[in-house]
């Protein structure tokens, strides 16, 4: 296990500069998805930019975001799940790569269809809750939204390297 | 397989990506303009979660996952070798199309029944009406800012800045198909 973390650290530069660079890109949407409360005290209007800039993917709707310092998140509380599951992944691949090459190398594409039945997990929730079998909650949302934002962003993991 | 046959075919690409930019932005455009109707014709609920919902949801999904579906076809029907680089240029082109569609459809339904964004609007104020501890000022902004949405300038720059995070979002499930479906190209 050293000997692959010490292998790991001793990779070229931008072998691990662009899996760093994917995380803090990840952080950056994520924190774009807090919303407009992270620098405003006063709600802004309907379609202040934060909202238009996710609202081709995100109803957002008011019953189901989180507030950020009183103040309506950007998204919806499943897709906020769904990009703090994206960053935490990315970080998780660029901080420890060696975990990543592993999982790749032991369960080929076993990640990316976990992702996709993280999706089917939140398509079969939406159903549920429309259909009344059950009421699911700001924070149910958030935690399955997660899973799939983490299983997705580790499961393309290699699009992160730079090729030789 | 000769390597002739394992290079990408641009051009058949680029009308599966022109098919499914088409089919999925207009799917979630008619989608939302319908949703729309429903709204101007049902009563306030002084809730915001209203009928529109449902569309919400379904319109996310479509255009959130036409990337995956697009790489998919490409895959199996135009050629199975796919890198990384090329699964995510079909994302952005997908988001691209997508949102000219959006914006050329959501135009032409405008002219064509021009009291659409009124009943829109109309709808929103009696919903906001309903809601206990709204104050006027907030309605009055929240209809400043819906009728410069309807303007073809509004219309542009909703489109430009929604754009940006739908091509990352279908750049992502355009990655995750090509490692779901596509043959492994180095290059």
């Amino acid at each position: 296990m050293m000997q692959r973390a010490s292998r790991a650290q001793n990779q070229p530069t931008p072998e691990r500069l662009a899996p760093a660079l994917a995380a803090w890109f990840f952080t950056l949407l994520w924190i774009f998805t807090l919303g407009p409360g992270v620098y405003l005290s006063e709600p802004p209007r309907v379609n202040h930019w934060h909202y238009v800039a996710f609202s081709a993917v995100c109803h957002a709707l008011a019953d189901r975001t989180y507030l950020f310092d009183g103040i309506q998140m950007a998204v919806n509380s499943r897709c906020f799940g769904i990009f703090s599951g994206l960053m935490w992944g990315a970080w998780l691949h660029a901080l420890v790569p060696f975990f990543a090459v592993w999982l790749e190398k032991t369960w080929p594409k076993r990640l990316a269809w976990m992702a996709l039945g993280c999706f089917s997990i939140q398509v079969v929730d939406v159903a549920g809750n429309q259909l009344g079998f059950w009421t699911n909650t700001l924070d149910s949302r958030a935690f399955l939204g997660f899973g799939f934002g983490l299983f997705l962003v580790y499961s393309i993991q290699e699009a992160f390297h730079i090729s030789k | 397989m000769s390597n002739q046959e394992l290079t990408p075919s641009n051009g058949s690409s680029f009308s599966v990506i022109l098919l499914y930019g088409l089919i999925f932005g207009i799917l979630s455009t008619v989608l939302q303009l319908a949703m729309g109707y429903v709204q101007i014709n049902s009563e306030p609920s002084g809730s915001f979660f209203g009928p529109t919902a449902i569309g919400g949801v379904v319109t996310c999904f479509l255009a959130a996952f036409a990337g995956f579906l697009a790489v998919r076809a490409i895959v199996k029907e135009v050629n199975p070798v796919m890198s990384f680089g090329q699964g995510s240029l079909v994302g952005v082109q997908i988001a691209l199309v997508i949102t000219v569609a959006s914006v050329a459809i959501s135009q032409i339904w405008y002219l064509i029944d021009p009291g659409y964004a009124e009943g829109i609007i109309e709808s929103t104020i009696a919903n906001m009406e309903q809601m206990p501890g709204v104050p006027d000022e907030a309605i009055d902004s929240t209809v400043e800012s819906l009728q410069k949405q309807f303007t073809l300038a509004g219309v542009l720059q909703n489109a430009a800045i929604s754009a940006v995070v739908l091509m990352i979002v279908n750049v992502l499930t355009s990655l995750l198909a090509v490692k779901l479906f596509a043959q492994k190209d180095e290059f």
